[in-house]
């Protein structure tokens, strides 16, 4: 007897839950699969709901070599599509998106103070609140890296860490170089790294943890990995590599946002997609704790984040790339070692 | 009947999940076998799965033992705490030892990283396994066998002779299970830097996108249960059926362990302080990192409460349908049954991405949205994964039952279903118990499937520690798997006191 | 006639535990199948409950058949027969009034002849102040009557009885067997009962069949074997 009553406690205790979901059905929503980081979009979402009344449901994503996710989702769903909006926390992924018929064109009105590098000309997305591919490195350095050809040189033989790059900017980055220098220089410069006993970490966060923990000397990340270190005052300083005239520049690698082709709520889809391109986004993620670099001008910043107009960037197409990268991927599974 | 609605999603999404690579043939199995590089994955990973498992077992039976068959004290509490590392993402384990290992220089740390490392962390994850199943099994022992070994010979010799023989089931059984959930593991070999072939078909979903290569690559995977399963018949050929005297109330002989009681104490102590409670002693002194504990609670929001319902429900279910299968895998009704076993183990072994990839594709459809925009579909994936616990479990239960017992209430008159309901679940029910108790456990810590499949806007509590590691401080990581923690074990500690007293 | 056995066999593993047997009974007699373990009598117990399927022969209940032909073609539940077990098979999570209410339950009965018929068949094995008591809390001979009561309750075509005294000491074997004979007067059923014990088979049976090797060696009433 005591079993079964507390059985039909416990059975109560599990429907309250499941219809309290279900009954939380209101009428205006939208849904967004999110590969930002949860940490820094959910905030920015939160606010969306509230200043207009439409309900978010989110679908967030873990750090690329965790666990599959998102694009996995998008990809697996394109049939029957179950999302309105996609916010990649890079192009690349857009790229992909748009030549597996996923994306739906879309020009925001709010995407017009964006650069044309950081848009498709097709409007299947459009960039915003960029984050820069940085140099992170460990306080107290007596040499500072400023380029990425430190990964090269026998004086960091061993001392430091790059993000697996089969995954996430990483492969943005290595894709870019392939384009920019020629798949023979950019061949010889990995099989340098290799040479030079540069360890391979699962994440651009993995790589900023072991610098600030002192296991390396410096490691290549996103600068919003970089800028979150600092503000919980880790040992570490940042820096942006080859801005020198003739060296190859920075990759500015902007979020991007599309709307998805036969997506339930579109019109709830566009007026997130204007929510999030707008100055006023920009500047949240600015100030907050990923340090995002906006890409509007006159957008309202915080000291320590760099205008895009200070960082000499990497000139590259983001399509090129985004083939580059399909095209280098088998060579880059047998560069590190699968 | 019931069995086939139950069965339906199963097979029919291991369909789905052979045709997604069925379309594009061959191909990718070309390319796998092609090089040399997977067959070196494989061998790691095999050895691991075989150190693990070796690690597992040599230390989980004696634990077992001694929590349910010694007059240890505090064995439940033992096997309360032994179970948390099961709990939390195996991930967070391997950082947690990173973390504490960091801080006490002396212990050195390069040796946490490769083989090493990686066997220990997955030894105190999967070390529960093998001591649940132990403690489950024994209870299923007649004490009249071991009794009447007493009587000329000591425990020892009564335990090596007599009594593990007997729960062979279980064991291999367990070593299964921890054989194949290393095998599927990748999160901490990669942290660990120990290349191991999981990683293949997880690179081909997140890297490649490519569901047929990545649906290719999990075969393999798969592929070796079917060896496992050839060792375990050959090792159980008997079906050891015995009669368990008709008065549950009876206590199995407890082993006093006299004036070694205080050592043995001292030794699992030890071994908990080690395996327990230092990677979460690490973990609760990081969440104590100012306001993180906030942070947690409002950024858990409803996902630990909707983890611990679909977990509860999705036990519950896989207990149904488990005791569905195992009754009919015990009774031997057909040769079909053999097959369906072997079918849920290797749907155990599938990781969870390729089964949540074919639930897409099986029930994402204008017509289905009933169920795949709701939790629905998480159960579903469940089932899919985790009936091999609960029918392996239900068979062991229903082993210990004399068959007269049914055969009584058949003679009586009653159908199948009343003499199921009124006569064998009830007496098989603490087998039955330790079922959910164990699918419970598996369906809370799930991520594969959870990540792909949960309604947006409704995560489950694992999958928002993996979404917040993302630049969420350590702090707050930590203050949410202790969170975690607490939150599993409460209840299930007072259901377990509740359960003592029913018994008494 | 009410049950009969034609040229049943039956093996297991290669091993025939019955051959070729035989056997009518009338209604309300007492058959006891005497012999030795491993004789076969058990296997006819349990062909006849529709527990196993005959290899060849076949099996009448009341005229009606119930397996021929390897295949069991009536179900054991279908067949209104009663059965003690050797271990007696109380269900230990029910208590006395429980275990005898499930059969009647199983037919449908209403609640008010529920308990007419188990009050009734308690007071018969004098185990009425027990009703709400569980098997685990009795002694073997009460547990005994209990298994009794729980065949009988149900009105069966026939009780069978596998080797129902084999456990208990001389003195409540005696006394059991005066019981059964008591409730056979009084309720008037067909019993087919096993036992390897002679003095037992001839005190309880009116027809005595030995068995050997799975065949029936002899067979007669007991006037015929005391001869």
């Amino acid at each position: 007897m005591r079993t079964r009553s507390l059985c039909l406690i416990v059975l109560a205790a599990v429907l309250t839950v499941l219809l309290s979901q279900c009954a939380r059905t209101p009428s205006q929503t939208v849904v967004v699969y999110v590969s930002e980081d949860q940490v820094f979009s959910e905030p920015v979402l939160k606010d969306f709901e509230r200043e207009t009344g439409v309900a978010v449901r989110a679908v967030f994503d873990t750090e690329e070599a965790k666990s599959t996710g998102a694009m996995n989702r998008l990809i697996a769903e394109k049939d029957n599509p179950q999302a309105d909006v996609y916010w990649a926390n890079e192009p690349i992924r857009a790229e992909v998106l748009k030549q597996r018929g996923i994306s739906a064109p879309y020009v925001s009105p709010n995407a017009a103070g964006i650069p044309d590098t950081f848009k498709d000309p097709e409007g299947f997305w459009t960039g915003f609140s960029a984050r820069a591919r940085v140099l992170l490195a460990r306080r107290g350095l007596k040499v500072k890296p400023e380029s990425i050809l430190a990964y090269t040189e026998p004086r960091w033989k061993g001392k430091a860490v790059i993000a697996n790059p089969l995954f996430g900017t990483t492969t943005a980055q290595v894709a870019a170089l392939f384009t920019v220098w020629g798949d023979e220089r950019a061949k010889a410069f990995l099989d340098q790294l290799k040479k030079n006993g540069v360890k391979i970490s699962t994440s651009n966060g993995e790589s900023a943890d072991l610098v600030a923990a002192g296991e390396f000397e410096f490691a290549l990340v996103d600068s919003d990995d970089g800028a979150s270190r600092m503000r919980q005052h880790k040992p570490v300083e940042m820096f942006y590599p080859d801005q020198r005239a003739g060296e190859v520049g920075c990759l500015i690698v902007p979020n991007a946002v599309l709307l998805i082709q036969g997506a339930p709520h579109p019109a709830n889809a566009r007026k997130l997609i204007d929510y999030l391109l707008s100055k006023e986004t920009e500047r949240k993620l600015a100030f907050a704790d990923c340090a995002q670099i906006p890409l509007h001008a006159g957008v309202d910043t915080p000291p320590e984040v760099r205008r895009i107009e200070t960082i000499r960037p990497i000139e590259i197409n983001f399509a090129e790339v985004a083939r580059k990268m399909q095209e280098i991927q088998p060579y880059l599974k047998t560069w590190t070692g699968l | 009947m019931l069995l086939i609605a139950g069965l339906l999603p199963l097979v029919v999404m291991c369909a789905k999940s052979v045709s997604i690579d069925g379309r594009v043939s061959l191909a990718h199995y070309r390319d796998l076998l092609a090089s040399a590089r997977p067959w070196v994955l494989m061998t790691h990973s095999l050895v691991l799965a075989s150190l693990t498992t070796l690690c597992a077992t040599a230390i989980g039976l004696p634990l077992g033992i001694l929590f349910s068959k010694t007059d240890l004290p505090l064995g439940r509490v033992f096997a309360a705490l032994f179970t948390i590392p099961l709990l939390a993402p195996p991930y967070i384990t391997a950082v947690a030892w990173f973390d504490m290992l960091g801080k006490a220089r002396f212990l050195g740390r390069a040796w946490l990283f490769g083989l090493p490392g990686c066997v220990l962390v997955l030894t105190s994850t999967f070390l529960p396994v093998v001591i649940l199943l132990t403690m489950t099994y024994l209870n299923t022992v007649n004490p009249r066998l071991e009794e009447a070994g007493r009587l000329v010979a000591g425990w020892p010799r009564v335990l090596r002779q007599i009594t593990i023989p007997l729960v062979r089931p279980g064991l291999l059984l367990a070593a299964m299970l921890v054989f194949l959930l290393t095998m599927g593991e990748f999160g901490v070999p990669t942290f660990l830097r120990y290349d191991v072939f999981a990683v293949e078909s997880f690179t081909q979903f997140s890297a490649f996108y490519n569901f047929g290569a990545a649906t290719a690559a999990a075969i393999p995977l798969a592929l070796v249960t079917l060896v496992l399963l050839a060792f375990e018949r050959r090792f159980l050929r008997e079906r050891t059926c015995q009669l368990r005297p008709v008065s549950t109330a009876e206590r199995p002989p407890t082993i006093a362990l006299g004036s070694a009681r205080g050592w043995v104490l001292v030794g699992v102590g030890f071994l908990c302080l080690i395996l327990v409670i230092a990677p979460v002693s690490i973990l609760v002194w990081q969440s104590l990192s100012g306001g993180a504990y906030l942070e947690a609670f409002s950024r858990a929001g409803g996902s630990l409460l909707r983890s611990l319902a679909y977990a509860a429900l999705g036990a519950s279910l896989l207990a149904l349908l488990g005791f569905l299968v195992g009754y009919l895998i015990h009774a031997q009704a057909l040769p079909f049954w053999r097959t369906l076993d072997s079918l849920t183990l290797f749907l155990f072994a599938l990781p969870g991405t390729v089964i949540g990839i074919g639930l897409i594709a099986l029930w994402n459809r204008p017509a289905t949205n009933f169920i795949y925009a709701t939790p629905a579909i998480i159960l579903l994936g469940f089932l899919a994964q985790y009936s091999a616990l609960t029918s392996r479990i239900t068979v062991a239960a229903l082993g210990q039952l004399p068959p007269s017992m049914e055969e009584a209430a058949q003679v009586l008159g009653a159908g199948w279903l009343r003499r199921t309901t009124a006569i064998v679940a009830p007496l098989a029910k603490r087998g039955l118990a330790a079922g959910w108790l164990v699918a419970y456990i598996f369906c809370l810590r799930d991520m594969g499937i959870s990540m792909l499949v949960y309604p947006p806007g409704h995560d489950t509590f694992p999958v928002r520690i993996f979404t917040l590691m993302a630049n969420g401080s350590s702090g707050l990581i930590a203050a949410l798997c202790v969170l975690m923690l607490a939150v599993t074990l409460v209840p299930l500690g007072l259901l377990s006191l509740g359960w003592r007293a029913h018994a008494h | 006639m009410l049950i009969e056995f034609q040229s049943v066999s039956k093996s297991y593993s290669g091993r025939a535990a019955v051959r070729d047997f035989s056997l009518s009974v009338e209604a309300d007699e007492r058959i006891v199948i005497l012999g030795p373990s491993g004789c076969g009598k058990t296997t006819v117990l349990r062909l006849l409950a529709g527990f196993l399927a005959p290899d060849a022969g076949s099996i009448r209940i009341d005229g009606e058949l119930v397996a021929a032909d390897g295949r069991v073609l009536k179900e054991p539940e279908q067949r209104n027969l009663g059965m003690v077990f050797q271990d007696l098979a109380l269900w230990p999570h029910l208590t006395v009034k429980g275990n005898l209410e499930f059969g009647l339950k199983a037919r449908g009965l209403p609640k008010a002849d529920r308990e007419r018929q188990i009050s009734g068949i308690l007071k018969l094995v004098e185990m009425e102040e027990y009703a709400d008591s569980r098997p685990a809390a009795l002694s073997g001979g009460q547990q005994q009557r209990v298994a009794l009561a729980r065949a009988l309750v149900v009105r069966p075509k026939a009780l069978l009885m596998d080797e129902p005294l084999s456990n208990l000491d001389f003195e409540l074997n005696l006394r059991l067997r005066t019981e059964i004979l008591r409730l056979h007067a009084s309720l008037g059923f067909t019993l087919l009962y096993v036992t390897h014990d002679r003095e037992e088979a001839f005190e309880i049976g009116t027809r005595v069949v030995l068995m050997r090797s799975g065949t029936i060696e002899r067979t007669g009433s007991v006037s015929e074997w005391k001869r």
